[in-house]
């Protein structure tokens, strides 16, 4: 028996109703008190791989063909039930709300203990510890329905490290949690490894912090595996993670691009102590603070705006804001600081409770949502919400019909959305059977053939790589430059420094900071207060230089070769 | 936003009563109800309830189903009537298709005694669930020899109920966002425009359900034998004294009926 606790030998998995494998042939072992990061795009089998590990395939997912071992803990998931590995090995999927099935916060995180047929003190010992690692203290009898997507996600984590599993796998587990929250989570993580012998698996796309705590990499593309080395080896193959749609830690592609010899430095004081003195800095351009004029037409103005939900908690407090025609802002913060509350009182979905917004000089507290719907288009974070018919182009048409616009315009119109959207070759498609980043996208499209004025986007890149990513950025940037009015709402600061014109950081309702990103990115202090970490690019040149560098490639361009 | 619950946690006598005396007390006032159908008696037997529901402290939960009680009340006061005659002729209505429907005195009472029959079944029901958190009507139903992996999937459809009733919110403001008019129009034209609603509610739950079951298998689902449950829930002596009361009461009102008292037409239940 040597010391590895996850043997994979020769798997290959085909899903039903699928002609392509979705593992071919991975040969993988893990030994006790590895950190794996798991890396690679959409479709790479990452997924898979995790659902493996605890027999949900075969044994719960039923696939059309399976080939090859999975042995974990000296068991082979073909001959054991799933629940027989659940004191062995915990699993975090994406999906918060699928992993909650009690009613209060408490007795979720029992569910587990509870079934290991665990003693009542010893559940109760554990609920206490795994809500302290989770900041989640003090919410024990609160309804598991009234939390927020954060909260409800630090919960499914919760209840999954209550069963002190020897193998815990984070399976996208931390994508709705602000920056920072997804820091505490992995600082958690590593602090339970120490005090006891804890194998880690973990899938992110966000690939700084997987480099930070993993000790090795996998890189899965179309079923095989590409690259297994540490995150110094892996991160070597730069341009080739990029060009699968991946972001390698910014720093690493800083180095790649200047022609240094790898391993390239991942974290900021490494390549502070890296940074060849051959290069000298020069001055960014100076920030379009165009936001800030009153003589330009206003799209948006908010004042004095309040609102609550329950009567007691006040999710916005006092918010004064003012968005020129033609702004392309960001609305970032932390989990619960009123992000969403103040991008749906813009559209008509919550009826604020105090104070004013008007949209282009009309009072938006009196108007329908239906009304407000002709400016202001909102694309939700989950496009099931929106996709109701079966085929792209139903979808896309639905609300031009309701509008009573000719036939004519109506396909010009339709034409006109697939294209900008890249989506005329699934066109007669059902929505339903279209994986999430084609999902987003007709969702989005439906949104825009309606040529609202104002479009939000309420976290639309949650769960999409970043190649997935920087194509829906792309198309907010285009629609932008045709003059309409963008708002975003995000956790991915990258996104936020490379395309936005402004920020507003929300903390407890209220406007913490209202700027341009060269501005607000460079004040970390105040940002790690409000639970929000600025770009790996912004912290480096921060540290390596007196300016505020938004891009690696802004940087490399600001660069000079001195002697 | 609008969140909606039905149990709300509170320190009262019903809210700590185990769920079995409270399933006990719920069937007797459903068979409570039954035995009579003189509307006096059955409003009686409907201001039982609500005092139960004062009791608790839980009849500000309801509100979201007053329009359906209330709508629920006038059909059935007003169809009865044709389905159970009586002896007295009060009125005859002309049948559009010949003949004559003739309308009895003691028809109109048993209608509205069914109707006020509905009212105090349904509260009582109501007045249940307000106070049973449902993992420990789980645990009850459990020692009550009902196997874990069908009392869990009850109580997991508890579960989802408000978190699709906020969907359903969503999604409608979504649809209305896009220009559909879910206000609008004729009982049909609200029905054709609820569909845009409910596919993308039945997608998303259809999701769901899959990655759900993963969920539950990966916690150890039925993996011992015997599981414990975090919450107790003891049949103790104040469960005991009060089941005894319901019973003797259910006693008593039978008793009642069979004496031939609080009933407008013998003939019916």
């Amino acid at each position: 028996m040597s010391g590895d606790i996850i043997v994979l030998e020769d798997v290959w998995i085909k899903h039903r109703g699928q002609k392509e494998y979705a593992l071919k042939g991975i040969n993988l072992k893990v030994r006790k008190g590895e950190r794996l990061g798991i890396i690679g795009p959409t479709g790479a089998g990452k997924s898979t791989l995790c659902t493996l590990l605890n027999g949900l395939i075969p044994n719960i997912v039923k696939v059309k063909k399976m080939k090859g071992n999975i042995i974990v803990k000296g068991m082979n998931t073909r001959e054991h039930k799933v629940s027989e590995f659940a004191p062995h090995i915990g699993i975090v999927f994406q999906d918060y709300e699928s992993q909650i099935f009690r009613t209060n916060v408490e007795i979720e995180v029992a569910f587990g203990p509870e079934n290991l047929g665990m003693p009542r003190d010893e559940i109760a010992k554990r609920i206490k510890s795994s809500l302290e690692w989770t900041r989640l203290t003090g919410l024990e009898r609160r309804y598991t329905h009234g939390l927020s997507g954060g909260q409800k996600q630090r919960l499914a984590i919760a209840s999954i490290l209550a069963m002190q599993p020897e193998i815990l796998v984070l399976d996208e587990a931390t994508s709705d949690l602000d920056p920072i929250g997804k820091y505490e989570i992995y600082e958690v993580v590593e602090r339970l490894m120490k005090e006891r012998e804890m194998t880690l698996i973990m899938v992110d796309h966000h690939l700084d912090r997987v480099a930070e705590i993993a000790d090795r990499i996998i890189v899965l593309n179309k079923g095989e595996l590409l690259y297994d080395g540490t995150p110094e080896e892996v991160f070597s193959h730069v341009d080739e993670l990029i060009s699968m749609g991946l972001r390698p830690p910014q720093v690493a592609e800083l180095f790649s691009k200047l022609g240094e010899e790898p391993p390239y430095p991942l974290t900021v004081s490494d390549a502070v102590s890296k940074f060849p003195k051959k290069f000298k800095f020069k001055e960014p351009p100076k920030p379009n603070t165009n936001f800030v004029a009153t003589d330009a037409e206003p799209a948006i103005e908010i004042r004095d705006l309040w609102h609550t939900y329950d009567g007691e908690y006040w999710a916005l407090k006092g918010i004064n804001l003012r968005v020129n025609k033609g702004d392309f802002l960001a609305l970032i913060g932390n989990n619960g600081s009123g992000k969403t509350t103040l991008a749906m009182s813009i559209n008509g979905i919550i009826t604020p409770t105090k104070g004013s917004i008007k949209i282009f000089g009309h009072e938006a507290t009196e108007m329908s949502i239906r009304q407000l719907g002709a400016h202001v288009g909102y694309v939700f974070q989950n496009p099931d919400f929106q996709l109701v018919t079966s085929s792209v182009r139903d979808e896309i048409e639905l609300g031009l019909k309701q509008l009573k616009i000719p036939r004519d315009e109506i396909d010009k119109r339709v034409s006109k959305v697939l294209k900008m959207l890249n989506i005329e070759e699934i066109a007669d498609e059902d929505p339903f059977f279209l994986n999430k980043a084609n999902r987003q996208r007709v969702a989005v499209a439906s949104v825009l053939a309606l040529e609202p004025e104002i479009v939000i986007l309420d976290e639309p890149t949650t769960g999409l790589t970043p190649g997935e990513t920087r194509n829906i950025m792309e198309l907010a940037k285009a629609i932008n430059k045709e003059g309409k009015t963008v708002i975003i709402i995000t956790h991915d600061m990258w996104l936020v420094a490379e395309y936005t014109k402004r920020v507003i950081v929300l903390k407890n309702g209220r406007i913490l900071m209202d700027g341009h990103p060269r501005h607000i990115f460079a004040q970390e202090k105040i940002l790690e207060e409000s639970f929000i970490e600025p770009p790996q690019i912004c912290r480096f040149s921060l540290a390596a230089s007196k300016y505020n560098y938004l891009s690696v490639d802004e940087l490399i361009k600001h660069l000079e070769r001195g002697e | 936003m609008v969140q909606f619950t039905l149990y709300v946690e509170k320190n009262t006598f019903l809210h700590k009563l185990d769920p079995r005396a409270k399933l006990i007390w719920l069937l007797s006032v459903w068979i409570w109800a039954m035995v009579f159908n003189n509307p006096i008696w059955v409003f009686f037997i409907f201001l039982i309830s609500i005092a139960f529901g004062l009791w608790s402290r839980s009849l500000g939960n309801f509100g979201f189903a007053i329009y359906g009680l209330i709508s629920l009340f006038i059909m059935s006061a007003l169809m009865w009537p044709f389905f159970r005659p009586g002896f007295t002729v009060i009125y005859v209505l002309y049948n559009p298709l010949g003949g004559t429907i003739p309308l009895h005195y003691e028809g109109v009472l048993y209608g509205l005694a069914i109707a006020m029959r509905l009212f105090a079944m349904i509260f009582a029901s109501l007045i249940f669930f307000a106070t049973t958190r449902i993992e420990d009507l789980e645990v009850a139903l459990t020692k009550m020899n009902l196997p874990y992996g069908l009392v869990f999937g009850i109580s997991t459809i508890f579960r989802f109920i408000p978190t699709m009733y906020g969907e359903a919110q969503l999604i409608s403001s979504a649809q209305e966002a896009r220009g559909v008019d879910l206000t609008q129009g004729s009982l049909i034209d609200k029905a054709k425009n609820a569909a845009p609603m409910i596919a993308p509610l039945f997608v998303t739950t259809l999701r769901r359900a899959g990655e759900l079951i993963m969920a539950v298998e990966s916690r150890g689902f039925l993996a011992r034998e015997k599981r414990t449950s975090f919450y107790e829930v003891n049949f103790g002596v104040k469960d005991a004294v009060f089941v005894i009361l319901t019973l003797m009461l259910l006693s008593f009102f039978v008793w009642l009926r069979l004496q031939g008292y609080g009933l407008v037409n013998p003939n019916y239940l």
